[in-house]
């Protein structure tokens, strides 16, 4: 019988020890700390760079002439007027009748201008028309405001459409009838080009936006018939520029562009700018630390900044304004160019001011991401210490905010805020 | 409620001098596995010094019955709890391998057992004043890796009652270390985390002898000599200090047929390590006393197999805020002969109760050890 007892946990080894073999390692504790885990103080230093800006600049006219995603058409009393130039530089003047030979236009009829109009953050005029004028004269400078504005009259008048609020909707496609007696001539003289200026009049302020021609769905079209035979299908034109021939490949970024013929001006002394329109670009560079950069662990940095208050067109409303990583080595020196090669926007720096122009006192943004990349690797610094701040409605929208530059007072100069975690070394009990 | 009160005092001066990792067992530079084999484990490390499988003696290499190659496995399941709260965690460690052989009068062996086990992980949240602000945060720490004793040893019989042992040892080991602090997304503070890397270096002696004044009586003492120990943090030097002196003896009786009695005693210089850390690290002299018995169970294929248990006292070196902990344990295990004999499975449990600071802490250790004599 006790030999019998004492066989049984015999037979239990084996399975034992491959139920034990078997358990999985869970080492956490969490309970007992921090009283039983000492020595796990991780010390927290601030501390403020300041002045952490060693250059700012305000750099103008971005988005470049012709490179605006859509074209504000606004009209904003004595304040605000801008207005979208579209260029069909290239007419069809030839057609071929069904079962004939090619001949040239010599008939126009029910021509249209097909546009799309954009809600904007103003509110829809409850009656507003859009004029379209023809500003075709090659003989000038024609992105000039200077120049065009003069062809905004009634005599070049080649159509208008009445929009009422109670019937726009948003994004919609509208066609502005244009007028075949002004628009035959065009066509039927070679060598002419059609340029449309578009203006929006209304007794009360008002802003849309007119999807630009890289929508190739959306964009601006041209539409006329070139015979009262409906069997031959209507021709339709689209944006096309062929000036300016000097310098090469920027006629096709102004296929259509955006005429600012009157705007706030937001620039002020001593200040940076971010958005208004043109839109404004601040340019900063930075001169941190090498110690705070190589030898630390960066847990919080805030780029902080003291901003000025605008006032004037909806300075109540927000926008936002982003801090974008300029890639632009030593070798581009022209700032402006820098300014547009940039990191895309949420790399490095996720963060985004949200700011209305009448606002005043701190605006903080995050950029610890961007100065642990700031840090150099045998003595080279991979990303180049330098932001741009730029408006997310840049090119759409007058709104703009302005900061104090570094050269202002020490209390209103940008400075960093930084917490950080020097090297420790850690572990001996 | 006397318990509560320390537990609130201690936290209340917390954390300010421990340097202790989440459980009573894993202070300082860690857990002291003893470097006794499975066999012994169960006799409460009784016979460690007569022992071949447990790296203590040099002497009980010459023991006839010793295997060639000895191996161990021994997962630890511990519960630590404070006041109300508690933790469980489980460890698991292979704390030896052992090889030796022999030829004639001589024989000769090597082994790497883990001299101190400091495995850990933290997770735990608490606050952290960030430019001003008190932020939620979450820290997590861990430690993975030990101290590592590697002897080679030499033993001779110089008459069928008398062995001596003479072993060199050199530690060895590192412990890989983080250490880091997270903040929830909402506060836009980054996380930030420290790679640390101790390595560990360090030389003693170890003398042994095994006397057999009758044929039941077995008497196993050894002492170790310590040199030198070196710490070095990210290949910088951290600190030095000595290798702590041993000295124990076992006693065995066996003149209760099919039944061996033994006891032990055992003392450790560990304070001869205080240098190695920092002034808050407290660390204490150690003695261990172990009793056991084992008896002859069933045959199997021909070779006997063993029941044995234990009873184990002992402190640990490395206190909870210059409080010493103390273990108790209660030990059992079996030994099963494999492959006709040529093999052994020693299975064994010990069952251990820390108490210090207000702390109390529940470990149960499965050793399951395998010998193979080929």
């Amino acid at each position: 019988m006790i030999r019998r007892l004492l066989r049984a946990p015999v037979v239990l080894v084996l399975p034992a020890a491959l139920l034990f073999g078997a358990c999985a390692e869970d080492l956490t504790t969490a309970d007992s700390c921090p009283v039983l885990c000492p020595g796990q103080q991780l010390d927290i230093l601030d501390v403020v760079i300041d002045p952490a800006i060693v250059f700012d600049s305000t750099l103008r006219a971005f988005p470049l002439q012709g490179y605006e995603e859509s074209l504000l058409l606004a009209s904003r009393g004595d304040t605000l007027d801008t207005r979208p130039i579209i260029r069909f530089d290239t007419l069809t003047r030839v057609f071929t009748p069904k079962s004939d030979t090619v001949r040239p236009v010599t008939y126009v009829d029910s021509a249209t201008l097909r546009i799309r109009l954009v809600k904007t953050k103003i509110k829809i005029p409850r009656t507003f028309f859009v004029d379209a004028y023809d500003v075709g004269d090659t003989t000038r400078v024609d992105s000039m405001p200077t120049n065009l504005l003069p062809f905004f009259v009634a005599g070049r008048l080649l159509g208008s459409l009445q929009v009422d609020s109670a019937t726009f909707i948003d994004s919609s496609i509208v066609k502005i009838v244009l007028d075949t007696a002004r628009l035959r001539p065009i066509i039927e003289t070679p060598g002419r080009v059609l340029r449309i200026g578009l203006r929006l009049r209304s007794t009360e302020s008002g802003a849309v936006l007119v999807t630009a021609s890289d929508d190739a769905t959306n964009g601006p079209v041209v539409r006329y018939r070139v015979s009262a035979d409906t069997a031959v299908a209507a021709i339709e034109v689209r944006p096309i520029s062929f000036t300016p021939r000097v310098p090469m490949n920027v006629n096709g970024d102004l296929s259509d562009y955006l005429l600012i013929a009157d705007a706030p001006n937001i620039q002020a002394a001593g200040r940076f700018t971010v958005g208004g329109l043109p839109g404004n670009r601040t340019y900063l560079r930075f001169n941190i630390p090498r110690w705070l950069t190589d030898s630390t662990a960066v847990l919080r940095a805030q780029l902080e900044f003291v901003q000025d208050p605008v006032y004037g067109l909806d300075e109540k409303d927000s926008i936002t304004v982003r801090a974008q990583v300029v890639l632009a080595g030593v070798a581009i020196t022209d700032l402006n160019r820098a300014a547009r090669l940039l990191a895309p926007a949420g790399f490095f720096v996720g963060d985004a001011i949200r700011v209305a122009p009448a606002d005043s006192g701190i605006v903080r943004i995050e950029i610890n991401t961007l100065l642990r990349n700031w840090r150099t690797t045998l003595g080279v610094q991979s990303i180049p210490s330098a932001l741009i701040l730029r408006s997310e409605v840049e090119g759409n929208s007058a709104q703009g905010v302005r900061f104090f530059g570094r050269n202002a007072a020490p209390g209103l100069r940008p400075r960093l805020r930084v917490s950080y975690v020097p090297n420790i070394r850690f572990g001996q009990p | 409620m006397r318990r509560t009160i320390r537990f609130l005092a201690l936290a209340a001066v917390l954390p300010g001098g421990l340097r202790a990792q989440g459980a009573l067992a894993l202070q300082g530079y860690g857990y002291p596995t003893g470097q006794i084999g499975s066999g012994a484990l169960a006799l409460g490390g009784s016979t460690a010094e007569i022992d071949p499988a447990s790296a203590l003696n040099p002497a009980a290499l010459s023991i006839p019955s010793r295997f060639s190659v000895y191996m161990q496995f021994e997962p630890e399941f511990r519960r630590t709890a404070f006041g109300s709260q508690g933790d469980r965690s489980t460890t698991i460690r292979f704390p030896s391998f052992i090889v030796t052989g022999g030829n004639g009068r001589y024989s000769v062996g090597a082994s790497a057992t883990t001299f101190l086990d400091r495995t850990w992980a933290n997770v735990y949240a608490d606050s952290q004043l960030v430019g001003g602000s008190l932020l939620p945060s979450t820290i997590g720490a861990s430690s993975n890796g030990a101290i590592t004793d590697a002897r080679a040893a030499l033993a001779y019989t110089l008459n069928p009652k008398v062995q001596f042992g003479l072993g060199v040892h050199a530690l060895t080991g590192e412990n890989r270390m983080t250490f880091g602090r997270s903040f929830p997304d909402s506060t836009g503070v980054g996380s930030v985390t420290q790679l640390s890397t101790i390595n560990y270096s360090g030389r003693a002696l170890s003398l042994g002898v095994i006397y057999v004044p009758s044929k039941t009586l077995v008497i196993g003492a050894s002492a170790r000599l310590g040199g030198g120990m070196e710490a070095r943090q990210d290949d910088l030097p951290l600190a030095d200090a000595g290798f702590p002196d041993r000295f124990g003896m076992s006693v065995a009786y066996t003149g209760i047929p099919n039944t061996t009695l033994a006891g032990r005693f055992d003392r450790t210089g560990w304070s001869s390590m205080q240098e190695l850390g920092t002034a808050q690290m407290s660390v204490f002299d150690a003695s261990d006393f172990g009793f056991g018995v084992e008896v002859v169970g069933p045959r199997i294929a021909g070779v006997p197999s063993y029941a044995r248990l234990g009873l184990r006292d002992r402190g640990l070196p490395f206190g909870v805020n210059g409080e010493k902990v103390g273990e108790r344990s209660f030990n059992g295990g079996i030994a099963i002969p494999v492959a006709r004999g040529r093999g052994q499975l020693d299975l064994s449990i010990q069952r251990s109760t820390r108490t210090a600071a207000g702390a109390n802490e529940k470990s149960l250790v499965v050793s399951i050890g395998l010998g193979i004599r080929p």
